[in-house]
């Protein structure tokens, strides 16, 4: 039996692909971007997020699991020794726990997705599948698509490249469309943003361009990263390549997720720059539209 | 004179047109003089029946009332009344109140028995058809052969209404020609003798007669199946080249801003669309130019009813979902493919399907043909919760909760239902109504008056508020004292009459473990569906006192405030006096699964079931619509809902900040609509309470 695990399960997700869509965020990724804004889905095993702003210190958890303390009315946890059962966040009534990694099959995917079937038709939507990198777990991958495109439901990945090719062979029967990311295009900056150099992950896109498949460039714009018309004007040399072209998406930053870094214990490094503006997502978008790319935003 | 493309510039004015300058003294009585008269000559009159009484006060103000023609606009109309109709009505009807018995259920508040007199659907197209001297003549010539005393009294209470319609229009033509109100004269003239012509005096006629029906003390609560009703004016003009489309569209714009600035809270409906009996759509070319002057006019009245259907084109469509992901969302998309299997399952006659329209909110009736008394009463179905929890003995299971639920919703009911039936059966003493009856064919063949019974359809609306609340309440029964067993029946009913306290945690499970409905989670929709079937079976077909039957709706309108105000703590972990789930949605904030889920829970109700309408409440947050093609994906939401049975549905978006921000800093804010319930408001109108369930909502849309 092939199991995914998943970080968190997103309906009515609109920005995923086209359509009303319903997005399966699976766990586990190779790069640690810095402005990674689903930290939760960067380990690929199970973990707990403690919401501490949430906590009104009753102590239920800590009547079950010795994870969890309760000192003068605060909250403890010893992350060191958590198995990641999830048996706690059923006890919390305050929300203030919450569970990511759950094992689900390929069947129990495809029941969440099929719920919102009606939308996807009337919507031209479907299923995306994100993470983290999916592609990490491509057996699953490919067996919920499978599932799915037997009821001709609209198929997208989005992926960070960064997998050995074997992983795009195995779900490329069954994808309609790709959301590549791009980060940058200097393979030294892009280790220095994200930990690992573009070396696979170009050759990746270059390979995958040439299957013919659909792909969607994510380019997500951090200022002070990667939004410098330098940067923009080689992305644009390299993208310009791809054939048949892709259309490029730019993403704006933004810096919401710190919460969520305190809850899974992650060391914070968000860069403390602010969203994009309109006038700057439009600049960014001509820079890169010189190369003759379609860029939406 | 400048004639065209001056809308701009006198919009403010137009806006202000009823707050203008006064009367000219010349032009008739003041208003407490003409109450004087009016009571004076009502006690002359003492003996004769009511429904004469009626008509003659309202010729006395038609034809004595002061009255004012504005020179800058494309219709006439003001006239000073002061509402004596309506305060005489009000006597005659708290005069009559005393007699009716009251009954615990209703000094409980769990049932409001009313006299509804006020959602009505004029005979539209007898009006342009036959016009004011048309259905006078009608009149006079029908009481030539009335069968009865009732109905010679009737057909000449109609003609001296509409005698009267005809004397105060040539009275606003003489002020015209007084003022040099160039525009106006001549459709008045023409008014005066026969019937219209020419858009500008069909829409001049509709408006004389909108206010002739609420000088009479009804309010018009539609107007008509518009696109479809002057639709041969449009073309008569433009073939004729009377007007250009242009013209056309300024002409619509004027019309338009007098339903707007009477500031009736609750709008005026306007339908749009609708699908002929071969399946094909029955929009035409004035549907697209309305759609555009709601898009221009950006104002909150008139609100429209968008009749979709299959074949409704995609622009259409598309065009009323850009208006509300622009903001502009006094739409409710209406679902004929629902409403016309459920209008048969009620009786209606598939030759009348054409004219269904939504009135007032959503609450649906044939024009001309229907009095749906759309509010005959009003059910709190979560305050009976309180009463379950009144039984010494706990219940064993869940079948029997769910048993007495449905006894005591039977027994309230139809203790409210009794109560109605008894003022409905006075209605002909209260309100008797010659110049609405006088629109509808049927009264004209029955020699009725609409107040007894006089319109084809007589049917009675119970608005039943609350499903949400009562149905996760039952889920959460089922949770927490017969599932997981967290506190026994009793503990539930001392934690609930004690409003929680000291209960936070029960409180919070109940509240955060017990499943709610709106998540299409069965737990909770299975109870939702089983209340909305058990209510549905009580109140649908039951007669009512008008040779008609009640009919459920499963809608609260803004009562899911006042009637939460009023509603003691309940098991889904809601204190006392927080706001019950509104319409056929959730529970405040409670549909975590996002809009799908809400939806697919929404469209497991039958609302073939709730012929008094039903309609769902949609919030999306405004990130929706960035970077996405944001009125597919509204249209998309609602060609969904309709595939899968729903009827009615309709929008919000905004963002919890925005909302915020509009609190503190009104004046900045002063565009901002919010879908109240069937009606738009501006946020900034809206009462604190109001307003603070806007950004509770807005903040779980996040």
């Amino acid at each position: 039996m092939t199991y995914g695990i998943l970080g968190d399960i997103k309906r009515f997700a609109v920005h995923d692909g086209p359509g009303i869509r319903t997005t399966l965020f699976l766990k586990g990724c190779p790069l640690h971007c810095r402005w990674c804004h689903n930290p939760e889905t960067i380990d690929a095993k199970p973990e707990l997020g403690v919401f501490l702003n949430k906590c009104v210190g009753c102590g239920a958890c800590a009547e079950i699991c010795r994870c969890h303390e309760i000192v003068d009315g605060k909250h403890i946890f010893h992350r060191d020794s958590c198995i990641a059962c999830g048996k706690c966040v059923e006890r919390c009534r305050f929300d203030a726990l919450e569970f990511y990694g759950r094992r689900v099959t390929v069947a129990e995917a495809v029941a969440e997705i099929l719920e919102d079937r009606p939308f996807y038709k009337t919507s031209g939507g479907g299923a995306t599948l994100s993470g983290g990198e999916p592609l990490l777990q491509p057996d699953f991958c490919a067996g919920v698509f499978q599932e799915l495109k037997r009821h001709e439901i609209h198929t997208a990945i989005e992926t960070c490249g960064e997998v050995p090719w074997g992983a795009f062979e195995k779900v490329l029967p069954w994808t309609d469309l790709f959301l590549y990311d791009f980060k940058h295009d200097d393979p030294d900056c892009h280790c220095r943003l994200t930990g690992r150099d573009n070396v696979r992950i170009k050759e990746n896109l270059l390979k995958l361009s040439q299957t013919g498949k659909a792909i969607e460039i994510h380019l997500p714009l951090i200022p002070g990263c990667n939004s410098d018309p330098e940067a923009l004007d080689a992305a644009g040399r390299f993208l310009k390549q791809l054939t048949p072209p892709a259309v490029v998406r730019l993403l704006p930053y933004h810096s919401l997720a710190h919460a969520k870094y305190a809850a899974v214990g992650r060391r914070d490094d968000l860069p403390d720059v602010p969203t994009p503006s309109p006038e700057m997502m439009a600049s960014c978008a001509a820079i890169l539209e010189r190369h003759g790319l379609e860029v939406r935003y | 004179m400048e004639l065209w493309n001056t809308w701009d510039g006198v919009r403010e004015k137009l806006r202000d047109q009823y707050e203008l300058g006064p009367f000219a003294e010349d032009t008739g009585l003041p208003v407490e003089e003409l109450e004087q008269r009016v009571r004076k000559e009502l006690l002359t009159r003492s003996a004769e029946p009511r429904i004469r009484q009626r008509a003659a006060m309202f010729s006395f103000l038609l034809e004595n009332a002061r009255i004012r023609v504005d020179s800058f606009d494309w219709f006439a109309d003001h006239i000073a009344t002061g509402n004596i109709m309506w305060k005489i009505q009000d006597e005659w009807q708290r005069a009559a109140a005393p007699e009716i018995p009251s009954s615990p259920w209703v000094e409980r508040q769990v049932g409001y028995p009313r006299l509804d007199l006020s959602h009505t659907s004029p005979g539209w197209k007898n009006v342009l058809k036959y016009g004011i001297c048309g259905i006078r003549d009608r009149a006079l010539s029908a009481r030539e052969t009335a069968r009865d005393p009732e109905g010679k009294e009737f057909f000449a209470a109609v003609a001296t209404a509409y005698e009267a319609i005809r004397k105060y229009t040539l009275r606003l033509t003489a002020e015209a020609e007084r003022q040099g109100a160039v525009r106006v004269v001549n459709g008045l003239k023409n008014l005066a003798v026969r019937a219209p012509e020419t858009l500008q005096e069909a829409l001049q006629l509709a408006y004389l007669y909108n206010q002739a029906q609420e000088v009479e003390g009804e309010y018009v609560r539609t107007l008509g199946t518009f696109d479809r009703l002057y639709l041969e004016f449009f073309r008569h003009d433009l073939q004729r080249g009377i007007l250009t489309r242009d013209q056309a569209k300024e002409l619509l714009k004027f019309f338009f801003d007098k339903f707007a600035a009477l500031h009736f809270g609750a709008g005026h409906n306007l339908c749009l669309g609708g699908q002929h009996p071969d399946g094909s759509d029955a929009g035409n070319e004035l549907t697209e130019l309305v759609l555009e002057i709601f898009e221009e006019r950006k104002d909150l009245d008139p609100k429209l009813s968008l009749r979709l259907n299959r074949n409704t084109p995609e622009p259409v469509l598309r065009h009323a979902a850009r208006c509300v992901a622009a903001g502009i969302n006094a739409i409710v998309f209406t679902n004929d493919e629902a409403a016309y299997p459920m209008l048969l399952k009620h009786g209606k006659r598939p030759e009348d399907l054409l004219d269904f329209v939504p009135v007032g909110c959503y609450e649906p009736a044939i024009m001309g043909r229907e009095m749906c008394c759309s509010m005959s009463a009003l059910v709190n179905l979560a305050k009976i919760v309180e009463a379950l929890f009144e039984a010494d003995q706990p219940p064993r299971n869940m079948d029997e909760v769910m048993n007495r639920c449905r006894h005591l919703l039977a027994e309230a009911i139809a203790a409210t239902l009794e109560r109605t039936c008894q003022w409905e059966k006075r209605w002909p003493e209260i309100n008797p109504s010659p110049v609405l009856s006088g629109t509808m064919d049927a009264c004209f063949d029955r020699g009725r008056d609409v107040s007894h019974a006089g319109a084809y359809y007589n049917n009675s609306g119970v608005m039943c508020a609350g499903l949400g609340t009562l149905a996760d309440s039952l889920a959460a029964i089922e949770e927490l004292v017969y599932k997981r067993k967290l506190c026994t029946w009793e503990e539930l009913r001392t934690a609930l009459r004690a409003d929680w306290e000291g209960q936070e945690q029960l409180r919070q499970t109940a509240l955060k473990c017990a499943p709610k409905w709106g998540n299409n989670l069965a737990a909770a929709d299975d109870w939702a569906v089983a209340v909305a079937t058990a209510v549905a079976e009580i109140i649908n077909h039951t007669p009512n006192a008008r040779g008609g039957f009640f009919q459920m709706g499963c809608w609260s309108i803004d009562n899911a405030v006042t009637f939460g105000q009023i509603t003691g703590a309940t098991p889904d972990g809601r204190r006392r006096g927080m706001p019950l789930s509104k319409n056929t949605g959730a529970s405040l904030a409670a549909d975590v699964r996002g809009v799908t889920a809400l939806i697919n829970s929404a469209s497991k109700l039958d609302y073939t079931e709730f012929p008094d309408g039903s309609v769902i409440d949609v919030m999306l947050h405004p990130s929706v619509l960035r970077g996405t093609d944001g009125p597919g994906l509204i249209a998309a939401l609602i060609r969904t809902y309709f595939e899968r049975g729903g009827m009615f549905i309709h929008f919000n978006i905004f963002d919890a900040e925005t909302l915020k921000r509009a609190q503190q800093e009104p004046e900045k804010y002063r565009n901002l609509q919010v879908r109240v319930c069937g009606w738009n408001s501006r946020f900034i109108d809206l009462s604190p309470e109001m307003q603070e369930t806007f950004i509770v909502q807005a903040e779980a849309a996040k």
